[in-house]
């Protein structure tokens, strides 16, 4: 089980291992409270200054209860990948390719309006994002375009170093001059 | 329904730009499509676990903001349920965190939501190269209401026949959860895990779900040490394959087990 990298779902842990086998976790708490169904709530609110090691050890189970994931159901319509091509103060512009080639790449105009502030500062020529048309259940379906402007990590300098050698290499395997 | 699409493209120019409201127009064939083969689902989850030696404390909203993870009103907006060395459970936007010392998991219900949790998993493995992770899994969960009790009852028939074994030894056999393992080669060799259940969401009473756990055990030094660096590559090469897996089983079901004629 530890080297599973499934997903747990609603109860699933505990269903399926059985209580000699349950992984369990000891810490010291501030706050143990038994919950309705018979698990443990383990709550630390520490001082940060306390160093005393002789605070009691207890055990508990580490599961947190499925209750507590948010579920806002969300059906998806369709979902293109976008690429910013040009901006100005009020649009931008960006071509959009569906990922499930059900749609042939198309080009389109934005207006910054539709996102955050802090989304904004985001909206540069080459920079990637994410369009999502569809359903969000919460309760009542509400239908909903989202724009997400992807945040990945910067190229480090290794990484652009073995992309210039494998550059290279393509340029001479073909001849390049 | 499918000349409505049409339609909705016909004021699409060819070549030039749309105004992006034009797009949202377009209704995709999945769901202007009636046949089950190509329906969208009713609902999907989304997951990402590493197996490794992390340290769960660290993982405070204040920490993602730091690292410049999350936007300063996604921190904010972040509901901390517990920060400790022992565990730690965040929540933001509709993402979950669960972090173990052994295991480290972010999962949404809001597929939309899919990409932000990749550049989360990303952008984690960027700040933290030198924690040894083991595995990865990349999850997907699609449910379908069948809302047909007689075809949901011929897949979980076809699936797990019952005439062989099952109807002498039980009474109203039924299927509960039929897993399927398959082997993963290319660049990033592990196993796709495929399950079959009913739906547990008691909405869908004649449901049927399909996960797909892509499984990459990470490649280890001759000194025992993984090579944690091939997870980004991993993670980008293979998320649109992991996250279409269960499509795909979903889809052959449907095709291959049609509804009776009523």
């Amino acid at each position: 089980m530890p080297s599973s990298t499934h997903l747990l779902r609603s109860g699933e842990q505990e269903e399926s291992i059985s209580a000699s086998s349950r992984p369990y976790v000891k810490t010291s708490v501030d706050v143990l409270a038994a919950a309705p169904n018979g698990t443990a709530i383990l709550i630390e609110a520490k001082d940060l200054n306390v160093t005393n090691a002789d605070r009691p050890r207890v055990s508990g189970p580490r599961v947190f209860r499925a209750s507590e994931v948010p579920k806002h159901r969300f059906t998806l319509l369709q979902k293109w990948d976008g690429c910013v091509l040009e901006a100005d103060d009020a649009t931008f512009t960006a071509r959009l390719i569906d990922g499930n080639g059900a749609f042939p790449t198309q080009q389109a105009v934005f207006s910054r309006d539709e996102l955050s502030p802090e989304e904004e500062s985001l909206v540069t020529p080459g920079a990637p994002f994410v369009w999502t048309i569809g359903y969000r259940h919460r309760p009542n379906r509400e239908r909903v375009s989202s724009l997400y402007f992807r945040r990945l990590p910067t190229w480090s300098a290794e990484e652009l170093k073995n992309a210039a050698e494998k550059g290279k290499e393509l340029a001479s395997a073909i001849g390049w001059k | 329904m499918r000349h409505r699409r049409q339609r909705c493209w016909d004021f699409l120019p060819t070549h030039g730009t749309a105004i992006a409201s034009q797009l949202l127009l377009i209704r995709p064939r999945a769901l202007t499509t009636p046949e089950m083969t190509q329906r969208a689902p009713d609902s999907e989850e989304i997951a990402v676990v590493l197996i490794g030696s992390f340290n769960p404390a660290i993982f405070h909203p204040e920490w993602f903001l730091r690292q410049q993870i999350l936007l300063q009103n996604e921190a904010e907006e972040a509901k901390v349920r517990t920060v400790s060395p022992e565990a730690t459970q965040v929540t933001f936007l509709d993402l979950k965190l669960d972090v173990f010392p052994d295991r480290f998991m972010l999962y949404t219900a809001d597929s939309s939501r899919a990409e932000k949790l990749q550049d989360i998993v990303l952008n984690v493995l960027n700040r933290l190269p030198h924690t040894p992770i083991t595995a990865c899994g990349i999850n997907n969960v699609i449910d379908f209401d069948l809302n047909d009790e007689a075809y949901w009852h011929k897949i979980g028939h076809t699936l797990a026949p019952k005439a062989l074994i099952w109807n002498d030894v039980l009474e109203m056999p039924g299927m509960a959860n039929l897993v399927v393992k398959g082997v993963r080669k290319g660049d990033f060799p592990g196993d796709i895990n495929v399950t079959v259940s009913p739906s547990r969401h008691s909405r869908m009473r004649h449901g049927i779900s399909i996960s797909s756990n892509f499984h990459y055990p990470v490649p280890q030094s001759e000194d025992g040490i993984p090579d944690s660096y091939l997870l980004t590559p991993y993670l980008n090469h293979e998320w649109k394959p992991a996250l279409d897996q269960a499509r795909k089983v979903a889809y052959q079901i449907f095709e291959k087990i049609q509804k009776d004629p009523s």
